[in-house]
């Protein structure tokens, strides 16, 4: 049932190394990492960088110049990948979101992860995903009806 | 984003940007419109088209993924903008203050 891993957060409350929640040959499929935090001024700060694993599975993202983050501080780090079609639409859709910490590493950032979300088109197709999400979207549209029927 | 409407952008993947080696960041303002989730997004058709021009083959079977053609529309209004020249992110981003 592996598919539904693609469904779930996983990680929260319990302890986990980053291998235990990232699976080191998906996320060695990906050319980079996306880290985001939120900067001084409240806004979410986003920068691309390259990323390598270490022999024992770490995570270690090459340190961008950016303004600092809150020591600490919770980042997520997306990596992600598209394809396009030339005719129209996209094809190889599929992402790893990474919610975690980060610690300074001889120049890199060590990703320590807490919590992990997927999915892989190729091992969920975009019809079932969208399929799964029709109680969440059926929930929003609830919400709305009120503004509607004013 | 209805509750926290401080949002970035990143443009960094040339794939789905169009933007080959450059990486820039738009930090904004977001309102989300979802007061007409089946026409509130037509205005903006012409600038899809543009980008993708096949979606006029999508549109001709609207009737047939009406989930497809519910859109809410997020309108961004940019505060700051950081761009890295040549997609370098090692080194610092040129900021420009709105």
């Amino acid at each position: 049932m592996e598919e539904w891993r693609h469904l779930q957060t996983r990680g929260g409350n319990q302890f986990m190394t980053s291998l235990d929640l990232v699976d080191p040959d998906r996320i060695s499929r990906f050319g980079y990492g996306v880290i985001t935090w939120i900067d001084k001024d409240g806004f979410p700060f986003s920068v691309a960088t390259d990323f390598l694993l270490s022999e024992n599975g770490e995570i270690l993202l090459k340190k961008p110049s950016a303004p600092p983050m809150m020591p600490g501080g919770r980042v997520g780090v997306l990596f992600n990948h598209i394809t396009g079609i030339p005719t129209g639409g996209y094809t190889d859709r599929r992402y790893m979101l990474v919610w975690g910490r980060v610690s300074e590493d001889q120049g890199f950032l060590k990703l320590h992860a807490e919590e992990l979300s997927e999915w892989d088109e190729k091992i969920l197709p975009f019809d079932k995903l969208c399929a799964a999400a029709v109680p969440q979207a059926k929930k929003y549209l609830e919400s709305l009806q009120p503004s509607i029927d004013a | 984003m209805k509750k926290n409407p401080k949002v970035s952008l990143l443009f960094s993947n040339p794939e789905g940007s169009g933007i080959e080696k450059q990486v820039v960041l738009v930090q904004g303002i977001a309102k989300c419109d979802d007061s007409d989730l089946d026409h509130g997004w037509e205005r903006y058709l012409p600038m899809w088209r543009k980008k993708e021009p096949y979606i006029d083959g999508f549109l001709a079977a609207r009737e047939q993924f009406g989930w497809f053609w519910k859109r809410i529309v997020v309108e961004v209004e940019p505060k700051k903008i950081l761009a890295w020249k040549n997609g370098d992110t090692s080194k610092p981003a040129e900021a420009i203050s709105l």
